[in-house]
């Protein structure tokens, strides 16, 4: 449809970043998601469909996606993937049993053609935990030194305090903006 | 000037002039069907039409912006039109009750796919009727790049903070009133400009769902009152 694909290209140019929130279940997307909405994160129940909000930002308009992670629900993931500038890929670190899983489903996104273009954030969630991983560790474990195809990085944070969830998504944008927005 | 001729119809080349270099595209190609120029039934042009060395017509960077004027007022004729509305209220009338709750509760993804449906046919169907009126060679990119490029201008000219860059398409409809520069004179109105962004945002079609839904709500009680009523043993 060239009259949809022109209007998304216009939003690029409007500074508008489209930011897909990805992860298992339970692994704090919702929380976070609250958290940069600065709205209460004590009532968050299981998403079953999407979450999505406008944030403005540095001067950039954040389209922030929360999908929910179940496994029965990962098939609609594909759905949400067109014009994705940012995938951020949330971990729970202290969740050691299903790290295998969380490793195959983003290896499995990393060769989405239509994710092909995004920078990949890793959100290291839940670091307040007392048996949480280290970014270190969840980096090995999810072997995030294979991928080539995408710029990435792997950020240590935790939704309840909101530590490092700015410095994250500064990060993304950054790296954004210097592949999309060219300044003149 | 460049030109290139179809038949039946009458293509120009329009080329963008030096002056307006914040567009983003050189040239912008439109057709106009004027039916068949032997055809005895064709109106008269009245318009003085300029010819070049070949005899071609050539348009003047004027008539190109009336041009535009045409491309805004052919979305603007689909966008009132009983198919458009037609569409609308289809998707409207059959998924209204898929939309429970406000704007800021959860969204389904059955929600997003009927968003996607209706996305891609009402593009469809803009898409097609102006081309039916423009003729096949009218570019939507080059028009759309040049719109933008225009809203671009106006940015800069009102050019506040970094924030100003943002979607913020209130604040470009408000800008447009006291938009009065002459070169620039095709401008979208407020109404085609959110019609087209709407096709692009699912929170802007999941709103209309609601409110519809909302509207519908309003009067449930009352139906509700009075079926129960006609329900009662005689
Ligand atoms: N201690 C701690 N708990 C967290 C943190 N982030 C989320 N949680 C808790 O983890 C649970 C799951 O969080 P959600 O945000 O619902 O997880 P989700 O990724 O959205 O899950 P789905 O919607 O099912 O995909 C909730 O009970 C949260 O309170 C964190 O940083 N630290
Ligand atoms: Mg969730």
């Amino acid at each position: 449809m060239v009259l949809l694909q022109i209007l998304r290209k216009l939003k690029q140019k409007e500074k508008e970043v489209r930011i897909l929130m990805l992860g298992l279940d339970n692994a704090g997307k919702t929380t976070i998601w609250k958290k940069f909405n600065g709205e209460d994160i004590n009532t968050i129940s299981p998403t079953l469909g999407f979450n999505i909000k406008s944030l403005d930002h540095n001067g950039f308009q954040l389209n922030i996606w929360d999908v929910g992670g179940q496994k029965s629900l990962r098939s609609y993931w594909r759905n949400y993937f067109e014009s994705t500038d940012g995938l951020v890929w949330v971990v729970d670190s202290a969740d050691k049993m299903r790290l295998e899983d969380c490793k195959s489903e983003l290896h499995k996104l990393l060769q989405e053609e239509r994710l092909s273009g995004a920078t990949l954030l890793v959100f290291a969630n839940k670091c307040d935990l007392p048996g949480a991983l280290s970014a270190q560790e969840i980096k090995d474990a999810l072997n995030l030194d294979e991928i080539k195809t995408h710029h990435w990085q792997i950020v240590w944070c935790s939704a309840m305090t909101g530590e490092n969830l700015l410095d994250g998504i500064d990060w993304m944008i950054t790296d954004i903006a210097s592949r999309i927005f060219t300044l003149d | 000037m460049e030109q290139s001729e179809r038949r039946g119809s009458t293509t120009f080349i329009i080329q963008e002039e030096s002056s307006a270099g914040a567009f983003l595209t050189p040239a912008v190609s439109i057709s106009i069907d004027e039916g068949d120029e032997d055809d005895p039934s064709c109106p008269i042009v009245t318009t003085p039409v300029n010819v070049d060395d070949e005899g071609h017509p050539t348009q003047s960077s004027t008539e190109a912006y009336q041009s535009f004027d045409t491309v805004v007022g052919a979305i603007e004729d689909v966008a009132v039109g009983s198919e458009f509305q037609a569409l609308q209220s289809f998707y409207l009338s059959k998924y209204w009750k898929d939309f429970e709750g406000d704007e800021n509760s959860e969204s389904t993804h059955e929600q997003f796919m009927i968003f996607q449906n209706y996305s891609k046919e009402m593009a469809h169907l803009i898409e097609t009727h102006v081309k039916r009126h423009l003729g096949n060679d009218f570019s939507f990119s080059n028009f759309i790049e040049r719109w933008y490029g225009t809203l671009e201008e106006q940015r800069q000219s009102n050019n506040s903070s970094i924030n100003s860059l943002g979607v913020h398409i209130n604040e470009d409809c408000s800008q447009e009133a006291s938009h009065q520069n002459p070169t620039h004179n095709f401008h979208m109105t407020c109404e085609i400009e959110s019609l087209l962004f709407t096709l692009t945002d699912f929170c802007k079609f999941k709103e209309l769902m609601i409110d519809y839904r909302k509207m519908l709500e309003g009067k449930t009680p009352t139906l509700s009152v009075t079926h129960q009523r006609l329900d009662l043993p005689h």
